[in-house]
C-alpha cells in the first residue's frame, strides 16, 4: 500500500474511531434549545436490580390488611364506623399485620388465624415464588413479610409493561377453567368419574413459526373428544366485527377471573392441537407469563386464598443510586491504562493495540446496548466478562507482538518478521477462541443471568477473534505502510542495522 | 523456595491440598450454611411510608431523622433503599436479628414531634417488617450453570483432544472443572458474602482456566525443541500471558472493589478469588497434571514403535541368519 493511501486511511479511520467512541461513551447532557438530552450508548442499557434497582409490589391475601393501611383507613373514619373498622380486625401471632375476623373469608375463627388459611397461604405463597423463578429473571426476590403477605422484586431490565403482567398474573390463585360463551365446561362431561380440568389439557407451551410466536395448547384424549364437540360451534376469528372479539363464541382460557385465551374454531388444527394469541417476538414474553401461570393452575388446581397487589413501585439500586457512575469511573481508569500501556510497551503498535481496544469498547457496547432490548440486561457478570474480553484481546496483541519480535531476532526482515509473527499465532488465536466459543454456546445452557452472560460471553468471544485476528491485523498493516521507520514502528533495535 | 516448587509439581500433593480445602468448605457449609449477602438474606425492615410532596422536599430531613434515632438505640442498618411509585417509600434493612419494636416507638415519637412543628409530618407513616425469603438463590440456576460448566469441559476436551493430543484435551477439561469447583468452594470456605453475582464469578473461572491451559497447550504443542518431557512442559508454561492477563484484570478488580460499594466489593473480591483460582490451576495444576499424563502417552507412543519392526524385515532378517 503506498503511503499516501496508508497516511489518508489512517486519517479516516481515527475519525470513524473517535466519533464512534464519543457516540459510546461522551457523557449525558441537554441539547441546548430543545428539551431533549444527549445520552451516550452506555447509558442506554437495561440494568439488572444490582446496577439499575427495579420494581416491587406487595401482595396481601384478601382479609389481610398491613399496619399502614390499617391505621390510614382508620384515621378516616370516626364514631361507631371507626369502632366497627377496629372490631373488625385483630392482629395475631406478633404480626404487624391485621386480620379480618370475617368468617366468610376463613382468615380467623376471631381471635386467631384458621390453620386452613395458613396452610393454604404457606402452599399459595411457594407456588408464587415458582412461578417467578420459572420467568427466569436473573434478580428477583419473593420474600414473606411478617408471615402473610408477599413481596416481590423484579429487576428494572424488565420494561415496565411486562413487569407490570408479570405482577398481576404470577400472583393470580385461581382456578384454571375453559368456558364456551358463558358457561363453564365441565370435565366431568368428558371423563368418567370424578374430573379435573388437567383430564382434559394435556400441555401448553409457547410455539413459534418465523418471527410470530403462539400459545399452544395440547389436549388429552378426553380433551380432545370435547374440542371435536365444541369446534363447529365457536366462531371464526375472522367474524370480529371491526375487530370487537367480544361478539364471538369462543372457548375461553381463564385462571381465576382473568381472560388468558379465546379459542376460535380457526386456532383449531386438525389434530386437535390449539394456536392461539400469536403475538411478534418481543410480546412472546407476555406468553411465557400466560404459559407459567396456565401450567402451574394446571398442576395445582388453583387455591382457596386470592390475593389483591398494591401499586407498582419503582426502587432504586440497593447497592446505591451511584453504583453505576462509580463503576464507570472505575472502567474509564482500566481502559485508559489498557490504552496507554501497549503504547508504552509495545511503541507504535501498542497504538494498533489501543485502537483496538476502543473498536472493542464500541463493538461490545453498543451489542450490549441494541440487540434484543430486554434479554441483554446488564449485570455485574456483563462487567466482569466485558473486562476479560478487553484484557485477553491485549494479552493476545501482545502474544502476537512477541512473536514478531522473536522473529525479528532470527535476522529476518520487519515486513517479513510481522508476517511470519502473525503466521505463527494465526492458529494458536484460533484455537483459544474456538474453545471460548464453545463454552460461551455451553452457558447458553444456564438459565437467568448465566443465559444472559452466554449471550454476551458470545459477542465478546467473536468481536475479540475479529479484532485480534482481522482488525487488528489491518489496521497495523496501514499504519505500518505509513510509517518511515519500521525498526522504531516496532521498538526494534538491530546492531547491524546496514543489512535491511 | 526451589523445594516450595519442586513440591508445586506433585500433582498428589496439588489434589490432596484442592481435595482438603473442598472438604473443609463443605464440612463449613454444612454446619453454617451459605453466607447470603444481605440483598439475598431474611431481613428486618423499618418502612417509613410518605406522600409524594414529603418525598420530594423532605426527605433528607426524613431520612436525618431516621438515622438519629438509630444513632440514639445503637442499631446499625445494613443498607436503605428508596421507592417510588403512588406512595414513596423509605425501607432502612436490618439483619435479621435486630428486634425493631423500640426504635419504630423511638421513631413515631420523633415522627410525632416533627408534626407538631410542621404540618407536613403528618402524613408519615413507620411500619416495621420481617421478611423470609421463598429462596435466595434458586437451585435450579445454580443446577442449571453447573450443567453449562460441566457441558463446557466435555467440549474443551473434544476440541483439544481433536486438535491437540488426547491427553492435553483431559487436562483441559480437568482444569475446567477444578477452577470452577475450587471457586465456588473458597467463596463458601471464606465465607465471602454471596449474591447470584457470585454464579457470574464461578463460571468465569471455568472460562478464565479454558483460556490459560489452551495457552499452555499451544506453547507445549509448538515448542518443537527436543527436550526431556519435565523440562518441555514446564518451559512452556504460557506464565508471561497467563501472568500479564491476571495482573490486569487483577488490578482491574481492585480498583472495582476499591471505588464502589460494599456489595460491589464483595463481587470484586468473588472475581477476584475466580481469577486467582484459575491461574494457579494454569500456572501449577496443569503443568502437574499433563507431565505425568504426558509421560504415559509417550511411553507409549515410544513402545509401538520400537517393538515392531515389519514382516518383511523379519523374514530377512531370518533368511540372513
Amino acid at each position: 500500500m503506498g503511503k499516501k493511501k496508508s497516511v489518508v486511511l489512517m486519517v479516516l479511520l481515527t475519525i470513524v474511531i473517535v466519533v464512534l467512541t464519543a457516540l459510546t461513551v461522551f457523557p449525558a447532557f441537554p441539547i441546548p434549545g430543545t428539551v431533549q438530552k444527549w445520552n451516550p450508548v452506555v447509558l442506554q442499557y437495561d440494568l439488572g436490580a444490582d446496577l439499575g434497582g427495579g420494581y416491587y409490589a406487595y401482595y396481601y391475601p384478601e382479609g389481610v390488611v398491613s399496619e399502614t393501611e390499617y391505621n390510614d383507613n382508620l384515621a378516616v373514619l370516626v364514631g361507631e364506623e371507626k369502632t366497627e373498622y377496629e372490631e373488625s380486625y385483630v392482629r395475631v401471632d406478633g404480626s404487624t399485620l391485621y386480620f379480618s375476623v370475617d368468617e366468610k373469608l376463613g382468615v380467623t375463627d376471631g381471635e386467631a388465624l384458621t390453620q386452613e388459611f395458613k396452610d393454604e397461604f404457606n402452599a399459595a405463597a411457594k407456588e408464587i415464588a415458582a412461578r417467578f423463578e420459572a420467568k427466569g429473571y436473573s434478580d428477583y426476590r419473593v420474600a414473606v413479610v411478617e408471615g402473610y403477605a408477599l413481596r416481590v422484586e423484579l429487576p428494572a431490565s424488565e420494561p415496565s409493561d411486562k413487569a407490570s403482567a408479570a405482577f398481576s398474573l404470577l400472583a393470580n390463585t385461581g382456578e384454571l377453567t375453559l368456558t364456551k360463551g358463558g358457561e363453564k365446561i365441565d370435565p366431568a362431561d368428558y371423563v368418567d368419574g370424578e374430573a379435573e380440568i388437567s383430564d382434559l389439557i394435556a400441555n401448553v407451551s409457547i410455539g413459534s413459526r418465523y418471527s410470530t410466536s403462539y400459545l399452544k395448547i395440547e389436549w388429552t384424549r378426553a380433551g380432545k373428544a370435547m374440542i371435536d364437540e365444541v369446534k363447529g360451534s365457536l366462531s371464526a376469528s375472522t367474524e370480529a366485527n371491526g375487530g370487537d372479539s367480544s361478539s364471538l363464541t369462543t372457548l375461553d382460557v381463564q385462571v381465576g377471573d382473568e381472560l388468558l385465551a379465546q379459542i376460535c374454531s380457526d386456532n383449531i388444527m386438525d389434530n386437535g392441537e390449539v394456536r392461539v394469541n400469536p403475538v411478534d417476538g418481543y410480546n412472546a414474553d407476555y406468553l411465557k407469563t400466560f404459559e407459567i401461570l396456565i401450567d402451574s393452575a394446571l398442576q395445582t388446581g388453583g387455591f382457596d386464598v386470592t390475593f389483591t397487589a398494591d401499586s407498582v413501585r419503582r426502587f432504586e439500586p440497593v447497592y446505591g443510586a451511584n453504583v453505576l457512575t462509580l463503576l464507570y469511573i472505575a472502567l474509564a481508569i482500566v481502559l485508559v491504562a489498557v490504552l496507554v500501556l501497549p503504547a508504552v510497551k509495545m511503541g507504535r503498535f501498542g497504538v494498533v493495540s489501543a485502537y483496538s481496544s476502543l473498536s472493542y469498547l464500541i463493538v461490545v457496547a453498543m451489542c450490549f446496548a441494541f440487540i434484543t432490548s430486554g434479554t441483554l440486561e446488564i449485570t455485574l457478570g456483563s462487567v466482569l466478562i466485558f473486562l476479560v474480553g478487553l484484557v485477553l484481546l491485549n494479552v493476545v496483541q501482545y502474544s502476537i507482538y512477541n512473536a514478531i519480535k522473536a522473529e525479528f531476532n532470527l535476522g529476518k526482515t520487519v515486513e517479513s518478521s510481522v508476517k511470519g509473527g502473525y503466521k505463527k499465532k494465526l492458529w494458536g488465536v484460533i484455537d483459544l477462541y474456538a474453545v471460548l466459543l464453545l463454552g460461551s454456546l455451553a452457558m447458553l445452557i444456564g438459565t437467568a443471568g448465566v443465559h444472559t452472560l452466554a449471550l454476551q460471553a458470545l459477542i465478546v468471544v467473536v468481536t475479540c477473534a475479529f479484532i485480534n485476528l482481522l482488525w487488528a491485523r489491518a489496521i497495523n498493516f496501514t499504519y505500518l505502510s505509513a510509517s518511515k521507520n519500521k525498526y522504531k514502528y516496532f521498538r526494534f533495535v538491530r546492531e547491524d542495522d546496514d543489512d535491511e | 523456595m526451589n523445594k516450595l516448587f519442586a513440591k508445586m509439581k506433585n500433582v498428589t500433593l496439588l489434589s490432596v491440598i484442592m481435595a482438603i480445602v473442598l472438604a473443609l468448605s463443605i464440612v463449613i457449609t454444612a454446619i453454617f450454611g451459605v453466607n447470603y449477602a444481605a440483598t439475598v438474606s431474611n431481613q428486618n425492615t423499618l418502612t417509613v411510608t410518605m406522600n409524594r410532596f414529603v418525598y420530594d422536599n423532605r426527605l433528607d430531613d426524613v431520612k436525618a431523622v431516621c438515622e438519629k434515632e438509630f444513632e440514639k438505640l445503637s442499631v446499625q442498618y445494613t443498607y436503605n433503599g428508596k421507592m417510588n411509585g403512588d406512595e414513596c417509600e423509605l425501607v432502612y434493612v436490618f439483619d435479621q436479628t435486630t428486634k425493631l419494636d423500640d426504635v419504630k416507638a423511638s421513631l413515631k415519637q420523633a415522627v410525632a414531634n416533627k408534626a407538631a412543628e410542621n404540618g407536613e409530618w403528618e402524613f408519615i407513616e413507620v411500619a416495621t417488617a420481617s421478611e423470609v425469603l421463598q429462596t435466595s438463590i434458586p437451585v435450579a440456576y445454580v443446577v442449571r450453570a453447573a450443567v453449562a460448566v460441566a457441558v463446557f469441559a466435555v467440549l474443551a476436551f473434544i476440541y483439544v483432544a481433536l486438535r491437540y493430543r488426547l491427553y492435553m484435551g483431559v487436562t483441559t477439561a480437568i482444569a475446567v472443572l477444578l477452577s470452577g469447583i475450587m471457586t465456588a468452594a473458597i467463596i463458601l470456605l471464606a465465607r465471602i458474602p454471596v449474591t447470584s453475582s457470585a454464579m457470574y464469578a464461578v463460571v468465569i473461572s471455568s472460562v478464565l482456566a479454558a483460556i490459560f491451559t489452551v495457552l499452555t497447550m499451544n506453547k507445549i504443542r509448538s515448542n518443537v525443541e527436543e527436550l526431556p518431557a519435565e523440562e518441555k512442559v514446564y518451559s512452556s508454561v504460557a506464565t508471561k500471558e497467563i501472568a500479564v492477563l491476571t495482573a490486569t484484570l487483577g488490578v482491574s478488580l481492585v480498583l472495582i472493589g476499591a471505588i464502589a460499594t460494599w456489595p460491589l466489593r464483595w463481587f470484586a473480591v468473588c472475581s477476584l478469588v475466580s481469577l486467582l483460582v484459575a491461574a494457579l490451576i494454569g500456572l501449577v495444576f496443569v503443568p502437574a497434571a499433563y507431565l505425568p499424563l504426558k509421560k504415559a502417552e509417550d511411553k507409549s507412543a515410544g513402545r509401538g514403535k520400537s517393538g515392531y519392526i515389519g514382516a518383511e524385515s523379519k523374514t530377512e532378517n531370518k533368511s540372513e541368519a
